[in-house]
C-alpha cells in the first residue's frame, strides 16, 4: 500500500475541466441515455424517474438521479483478507496493488516459449502474489485453459481462495454470480460472516458504448445485495467503442460507469461501488487494444482524478505491456504507468505484472519485477522528511568543508531507514558481476522467482474448509456442465 | 470514385457513383471498378500505409454503394460475382465486436461478399444462416476462455442438421489456437483479419 499524504497527486484537471467534463456527462446520461439489457434494471431506473422506452431498452437517467446515487455510495470500502492482517481499506489517496485476470498463455522467460496457461500456473502466480510485499490484494493473474471451459472461473477463484490470505478479487465472465459467492462463503465461514469480512469482489464491465449487458448487470445487483466490493468499469477503445478525442473518450467512461453506480445505489443504498475506467486506445495499424500507449495512462489519471472528486473508491491499472515478450519495452511500459498509477492516488491498481501482449499473456517473472519498481516507486512518492535531525545541520557543521560523512554515527543511524535498497535491480562493479555470471534482469527475476515458489508456503485453509470449497466446486460444476467432469 | 473510396467519404462516394450512372457507365463496371478500388485499400491497409478508421470508413461507404446502387441493377443480370459467400459472427455469450469486425471488413475488402451475423450469436443462428444463405464459408470469433466451447457447439449443430458438409467453417479470436481448432473439426484458423483473408483464399481454392 502507498499512501502519501504529503506528496501531491498526479493532476490533470482544473476544477473547470472536471466540472466540464461532469455537466457533459449528466447531458449524455439525461440526452442519449444508456441501453440495459436486463429487464429488472431497466425497470428499477424507470421506477426512480428514468425516461425508460422498454421496447428499445434505454434509459434516460436524469441528473439528480445520477448525483443521488454518487451521494449514496460508500466513501470506504473494507475489503478483508483472510487474515485480519491482510485487510485494505480503499478510501482517500491509499494505493493498493494487485494482478488481474485473464491471461490465457504464459510466457516461460527462461525458455522464451509462449504456451496456454494452466490451473497450475494460476496456483504458481497466486502464491508469488501471496509471498510479495508490494502486492495488497490478489486476482488470479491467468485464466486456465486446462479445465472445462464454461467453469474457468470457478477454478480461478479456487486457486486464488485456497493460496493467499489477501483480499481477492475475480472477473465476471457472465456466469451467475452467485456460484462465485458461494465459495467465498465457505470462506469466510457462511454468507453472514462473509459481510462482516468481505473477502471477495467481483470486476465486471459494461459493453461500450453505452450499454448495459443482461448478465453483468444482475451480477452487478446480485453483488450489491451480498453488500461486497464490486468494481464495474468500461474498457472502450478511443476510434472504434469511444470518440477519438480524450476528453470525449472520458465523458463516455465516466457516463458508463456513473450509471452502472445509478444501478448499484437503487439495488441497495450505500453499496460497494469501485469506480473507474480500463480506457485505451485501438491501434489505428493493428487494432489491437493497447494496455502501454500514452493515452491509456492519461486515461488512468483522468478517471482517477474524477473519482476521488466524487468521494468514490477507485479503480486503475498498471504494470502491463503490448510488448511480446519481457524486454526493454516490456520494463518500461510496465513501470512507467505504475508509476502512473502510484501517484494518481487511485485505491485499486490491478492487472500488476499480468499483461504481456496487451493483456493475452502473463508472465511470473514480470510479477517479480514489477515488485521491485513498485518498492522503488513507493520510496520515490515517500518523499522527504524534513526535521531538524534530518536537516542535519549539526553534522554538517562538525564535518564541514573537506571532511567525509562515512563514519558519522548520524550516518549509520539513518543509512537504513532513509534509503532504498535494490532487492532485485543490480549495483555490483562490473568484475563481480562477471563473476557472479552475468546475469540480466530477466535471469536474476526467474531465479528470484523459483526461490520465492519454492520457500513460500500461503496459509493453507483448515482442512475441512479445503474440504467444503471442494464439495461446492464439484456441485457448482455439475449445475453449469449438466454432468461432473473427469478430474 | 476511385477518389472518393481512398478519400474515405461516402457522401462523395455517392455522388460520383451517381454521376457515373448518369454517364452512362454499366453498373457491371463500376462494380468492377469499386471491388479493384477496394482491394487496393485493403493492399495499402496491409502495408502499414492506411489506418484502421480508414480502412473501415471505405469499406463501409463501398458496401453502402454496393448495396443501395449497384446490387438492386444488377439484380438478375449481374456478372461478377463475388469471390465467395461468408457469414461471420461472434459466438453465443460473447459479445466482442471489434476483430469481428475487422475480420469482416478485410474480406469484404478482398472481394468477398460478407454477411455479419453479430454478436452473440446462438449455434442455432448460424445453422439457419447457412440453410438460408448458403455461404461457401462460417467464420465465428470468440474472446472469451468461457465461449470457445460455443464453436464447438455451434459445429455439432451444423453437423446434427446434416449442414456441415456444405460449408467450410473457420475459427479465430485471442483465446483460439491452431490446436482447438483441429480438436473442435474446423477447417481453419487464422490469428489475424489478414490471415482471415488468406486462409479463406486457401480453403475456397481461390488463387491471388
Ligand atoms: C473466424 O475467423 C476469425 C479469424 C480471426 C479473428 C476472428 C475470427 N476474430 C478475431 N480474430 C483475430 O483478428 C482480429 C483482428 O486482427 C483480432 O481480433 P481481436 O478482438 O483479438 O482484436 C481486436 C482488433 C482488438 N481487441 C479487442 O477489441 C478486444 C480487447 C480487449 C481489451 C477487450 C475488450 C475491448 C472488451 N471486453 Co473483454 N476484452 C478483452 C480484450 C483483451 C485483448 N487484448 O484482446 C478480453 C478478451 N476480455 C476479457 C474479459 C474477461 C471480458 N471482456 C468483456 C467485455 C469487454 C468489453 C465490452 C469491455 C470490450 C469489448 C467491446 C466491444 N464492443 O467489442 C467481458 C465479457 C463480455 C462478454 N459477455 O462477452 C469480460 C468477461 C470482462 C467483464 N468482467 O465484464 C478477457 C478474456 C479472458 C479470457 N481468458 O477469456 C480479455 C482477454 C481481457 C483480459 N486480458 O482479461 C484477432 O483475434
Amino acid at each position: 500500500m502507498i499512501e502519501n499524504p504529503k506528496i501531491g497527486l498526479f493532476e490533470i484537471f482544473t476544477r473547470d475541466d472536471i466540472y466540464r467534463i461532469h455537466t457533459a456527462t449528466l447531458e449524455v446520461l439525461e440526452r442519449t441515455g444508456v441501453r440495459v439489457e436486463e429487464e429488472s434494471a431497466l425497470k428499477l431506473l424507470a421506477s426512480i424517474g428514468s425516461d425508460v422506452d422498454l421496447s428499445r431498452r434505454i434509459a434516460k437517467i436524469p441528473q439528480n438521479v445520477v448525483e443521488e446515487a454518487i451521494r449514496n455510495s460508500a466513501r470506504t470500502i473494507h475489503f478483508a483478507g483472510r487474515s485480519r492482517e491482510d485487510d485494505i481499506r480503499l478510501e482517500g489517496k491509499r494505493v493498493n496493488f494487485g494482478p488481474g485476470e485473464g491471461a490465457t498463455s504464459i510466457l516461460d522467460c527462461q525458455s522464451g516459449i509462449i504456451r496456454p496457461s494452466t490451473k497450475d500456473d494460476t496456483v504458481k502466480a497466486v502464491k508469488l502474489a501471496d509471498a510479495l510485499d508490494t502486492i495488497d490484494f490478489v486476482m488470479p493473474l491467468f485464466t486456465a485453459q486446462d479445465v472445462p471451459k464454461p467453469v474457468m472461473p470457478l477454478h480461478d477463484l479456487d486457486a486464488a481462495l485456497r493460496n493467499t490470505e489477501k483480499p481477492v478479487m475475480v472477473v465476471d465472465f457472465g456466469l451467475e454470480a452467485n456460484y462465485l459467492i458461494d465459495m467465498a462463503a465457505v470462506v469466510a465461514g457462511g454468507r453472514e460472516r462473509l459481510k462482516e469480512r468481505p473477502l471477495l469482489g467481483m470486476y465486471s464491465e459494461p459493453v461500450s458504448p453505452l450499454t448495459h449487458g443482461k448478465s453483468h448487470v444482475r451480477n452487478l445487483m446480485t453483488f450489491a445485495n451480498a453488500d461486497l466490493p464490486i468494481v464495474y468499469i468500461p474498457s472502450p477503445a478511443c476510434c472504434s467503442t469511444a470518440p477519438a478525442t480524450l476528453a470525449g473518450a472520458i465523458v463516455q467512461s465516466n457516463a458508463e460507469t456513473l450509471s452502472g453506480n445509478v444501478i448499484a445505489q437503487f439495488t441497495r443504498k450505500g453499496a460497494k461501488f469501485i469506480y473507474g475506467s480500463d480506457t485505451s486506445l485501438m491501434d489505428q495499424r493493428t487494432g489491437v487494444f493497447s494496455y502501454g500507449c500514452p493515452e491509456w495512462m492519461i486515461f488512468n489519471l483522468a478517471m482517477a482524478q474524477l473519482g476521488r472528486h466524487y468521494g468514490l473508491p477507485t479503480w486503475s491499472t498498471g504494470g502491463c505491456s503490448d510488448s511480446k515478450i519481457l524486454d526493454g519495452q516490456a520494463t518500461f511500459e510496465a513501470g512507467l504507468s505504475l508509476f502512473i498509477a502510484a501517484a494518481s492516488g487511485a485505491n485499486l491498481i490491478h492487472d500488476v505484472g499480468s499483461y504481456l501482449n496487451f493483456g493475452l499473456t502473463g508472465s511470473l517473472e514480470l510479477l517479480t519485477i514489477c515488485d521491485e519498481m513498485l518498492s522503488m516507486i513507493a520510496y520515490i512518492l515517500r518523499g522527504v522528511e524534513v526535521t531538524d535531525e534530518t536537516l542535519a545541520v549539526d553534522i554538517i557543521d562538525k564535518v564541514g568543508p573537506g571532511g567525509h560523512f562515512i563514519t558519522q554515527k548520524h550516518t549509520l543511524e539513518f543509512l537504513k531507514k532513509e534509503h532504498w535498497l535494490p532487492g532485485l535491480f543490480d549495483r555490483q562493479m562490473r568484475n563481480n558481476w562477471v563473476k557472479s555470471g552475468s546475469r540480466d534482469l530477466l535471469k536474476r527475476a526467474g531465479e528470484k522467482t523459483e526461490q520465492i515458489l519454492s520457500a513460500h508456503q500461503p496459509v493453507p485453509l483448515p482442512a475441512d474448509v479445503n474440504k467444503e470449497l471442494d464439495k461446492t466446486l464439484r456441485r457448482s460444476e455439475k449445475e453449469i456442465l449438466g454432468h461432473q467432469p473427469k478430474t | 470514385m476511385r477518389e472518393a473510396l481512398h478519400a474515405f467519404d461516402q457522401e462523395r462516394l455517392v455522388e460520383a457513383t451517381e454521376r457515373a450512372l448518369e454517364q452512362g457507365y454499366s453498373p457491371q463496371d463500376l462494380l468492377e471498378g469499386l471491388t479493384e478500388g477496394l482491394r487496393e485499400v485493403g493492399d495499402r491497409f496491409e502495408k502499414g500505409e492506411l489506418f484502421l478508421a480508414e480502412l473501415v470508413a471505405a469499406g463501409e461507404a463501398a458496401k453502402k454503394v454496393i448495396a443501395e446502387y449497384l446490387k438492386p441493377m444488377l439484380e438478375g443480370g449481374g456478372e461478377g460475382e463475388p469471390l465467395g459467400h461468408i457469414v461471420i459472427g461472434t459466438v453465443a455469450g460473447d459479445i466482442h465486436d471489434i476483430g469481428k469486425g475487422i475480420v469482416g471488413m478485410m474480406l469484404f475488402t478482398a472481394g468477398f461478399e460478407v454477411k455479419d451475423l453479430g454478436v452473440d450469436v446462438p449455434a442455432e443462428m448460424f445453422v439457419q444462416a447457412v440453410r438460408e444463405e448458403k455461404p461457401d464459408v462460417i467464420a465465428m470469433s470468440a474472446l472469451l476462455t468461457t465461449t470457445l466451447p460455443m464453436q464447438r457447439e455451434t459445429i455439432e449443430a451444423l453437423e446434427k442438421s446434416g449442414l456441415r458438409n456444405t460449408v467450410k467453417v473457420i475459427v479465430g479470436g485471442s483465446p483460439v489456437t491452431s490446436e482447438w481448432a483441429d480438436e473442435i473439426g474446423a477447417d481453419g484458423y487464422a490469428e489475424d483479419a489478414v490471415g482471415a483473408v488468406k486462409l479463406v483464399k486457401e480453403i475456397l481454392g481461390i488463387r491471388e
